[in-house]
């Protein structure tokens, strides 16, 4: 382990029960380099100077479960900003296995064993203040758990040989290449954008290993995004040979939530190259999708107009009524229909036919919002007499 | 533990504090060194906690971590003064070595035991830490006072020096 020198900028907190305990520890801090060190003798006081100071460490001796838990709660719940992802060490003489998951949880940093030495001290700060990302979600907060690192682990590139291995063993015993609706993720190592569209084989496609995490997750998403494309282009397809109106609604409803999968893909593929790069392969693949989606979008955008027309007829008719909030739905579905044109480079792209149920779905939505401002202008007197 | 054997563990210069034992750092015991100094102010700060805590209320744990922290104390300590009178080629460098040894042996002994349960002479650790050390730095660290370097004393915190004297002891 490579010991840090880097505590004599740090300000460390101590809270212990006993305050022959917190003595010692101060005491100890000093000879670890960590100069400024303070003590609180109860839970109670340490949330007070939690609040008052900024820790670059906490240290929590023989609180036991509550008082760690307390604790915990304080620097990770109760305060903001850098200062909720302070440290926190507890230690303890005995250890309970139904407590650790709870500290766990409450995202404790590390929990240490008492009696403690100067040499065990370094070492467990020394983990403590190490390189850690801090999660922050809604029911986590506190250091990442993943602390193993294998210096050696070639997990990802023993998956790759075994999926070549594997692939070569298929095609040995299984000449006639599978029908499968989705392909796994294994496949798509061995398999090119157009095989998803065209349905053509994977045989002449070289499979590329990244040993960058970042550049497989990238890979990933583009594999998805390639996924989602073909899934949209065989819904717009589908949606020429639909004969019942509801069989049709139901089809327009999945070619909208596909294509908003889809637009989100890519954003995000666009939003990781721009920030991390990606090699000529990955980019050639997204420039594949593009122009795969700028082929099919005639089917995508032909639908997301339909479903906005659709919808702003009934309205006006009158079907149901007026139904308060239609304008902002139907503004909503216009709003997605207008992202799958901007992803094919605009309206120009689109045939005639497209652009004019385009422009009619905006016509409509005019309408729609217009009724609906009218409806609401009286909304205010009612509210009056209300009162 | 008999009083013959007893005899023959302890390391030269050490007894009670009440036999010539001060229980502060003053700057009589000063060798020179900033560092080195204060490495031995913090080993009188601890006798002192050790003294303090009260082992039988409760407070095992700490008196065991104060009893470790010595021993770290006494395994650091000693690797910086040795590691700076060695790169002077200090001339009375293997006797000092062997009274930093036998003073070693002597308190991991004391740990030991009180981890193994037996405590009967755990009572006097303080003081024989305090006396030992006015004995020896007034005695031993003092004629090195003239030839320590400041640029040939590790500078790093005790607990980095503990850590890698793990390694060599």
């Amino acid at each position: 382990m490579a010991l840090t020198s880097a505590f004599s900028s740090k300000k460390c907190l101590v809270v212990a029960d006993s305050p022959d305990l917190a003595r010692l520890f101060l005491h100890s801090l000093r000879q670890v380099g960590l100069m400024d060190g303070f003590k609180a003798d109860d839970v109670e006081e340490a949330k007070k100077q939690l609040f008052k100071f900024d820790f670059d460490l906490v240290i929590c001796a023989e609180l036991g479960t509550e008082g760690f838990l307390e604790i915990l709660r304080t620097v990770r719940r109760d305060l903001q900003g850098v200062r909720m992802t302070a440290p926190v060490v507890c230690f303890s003489l005995n250890w309970d296995g139904a407590v650790l998951p709870k500290l766990r949880d409450a995202g404790i940093t590390l929990p240490a064993a008492l009696p403690f030495s100067l040499s065990s001290l370094l070492k467990t700060l020394t983990r403590a203040v190490g390189p850690r990302s801090f999660i922050d979600t809604p029911s986590y907060r506190g250091p990442c758990r993943r602390l193993r690192a294998i210096p050696d682990y070639n997990g990802p590139r023993r998956r790759a040989a075994d999926s070549i291995a594997s692939v070569e063993k298929e095609k040995k015993a299984e000449p006639t290449p599978k029908a499968s609706s989705r392909p796994s993720r294994q496949e798509f190592d061995t398999r090119s954008v157009s095989d998803d569209y065209r349905g053509g084989g994977a045989d002449n496609e070289k499979d590329v290993f990244y040993g960058d995490p970042t550049m497989q997750q990238t890979k990933i998403v583009i594999d998805d995004a390639c996924v989602t494309v073909g899934q949209a282009t065989k819904l717009a397809g589908a949606l020429q040979t639909v004969k019942t109106p509801g069989e049709r609604a139901d089809l327009l409803h999945q070619i909208a939530d596909t294509t908003e999968r889809m637009v989100n893909l890519l954003t995000l593929a666009n939003a990781r190259i721009q920030v991390h790069g990606c090699d000529d392969h990955l980019l050639s693949r997204l420039g594949e999708i593009k122009e795969n989606i700028v082929s099919n979008t005639e089917g995508l955008a032909e639908a997301a107009a339909r479903r906005a027309t659709d919808y702003g007829e009934k309205i006006l008719a009158k079907e149901h009524g007026f139904p308060l909030g239609a304008a902002e739905l139907m503004t909503h579905q216009i709003t997605r229909m207008d992202t799958v044109i901007q992803v094919v480079g605009g309206a120009d792209k689109l045939s005639e036919s497209t652009q004019k149920l385009v422009a009619q779905a905006r016509q409509i939505l005019k309408k729609v919002v217009a009724r609906e401002a009218k409806i609401t202008s009286v909304l205010p007197e009612i509210d009056g007499l209300q009162a | 533990m008999s009083d013959e054997v007893q005899k023959e563990e302890k390391p030269e210069g050490s007894g009670t504090p009440q036999a010539g034992g001060l229980l502060e750092w003053t700057e009589a015991m000063s060798v020179g060194n900033d560092i080195l100094d204060d490495d031995h102010k913090t080993f009188f700060d601890l006798a002192k906690i050790i003294l303090e805590v009260d082992a039988d209320n409760g407070n095992t744990i700490v008196f065991q971590s104060a009893l470790n922290m010595l021993a770290d104390y006494v395994h650091g300590h000693f690797l910086r003064e040795e590691k700076a009178l060695r790169a002077v080629n200090y001339p009375h460098f293997d006797a000092h070595e062997q009274k930093h040894k036998a003073f070693r042996q002597y308190v991991m002994k004391i740990v030991q035991d009180y981890g193994e349960g037996r405590s009967d002479d755990i009572r006097n650790l303080p003081g024989l830490v305090v006396s030992w050390l006015n004995q020896h730095i007034l005695a031993e660290d003092m004629q090195y006072k003239f030839w320590i370097k400041e640029k040939f004393v590790d500078k790093r915190p005790l607990a980095f020096l503990a850590v890698e004297a793990e390694t060599k002891f």
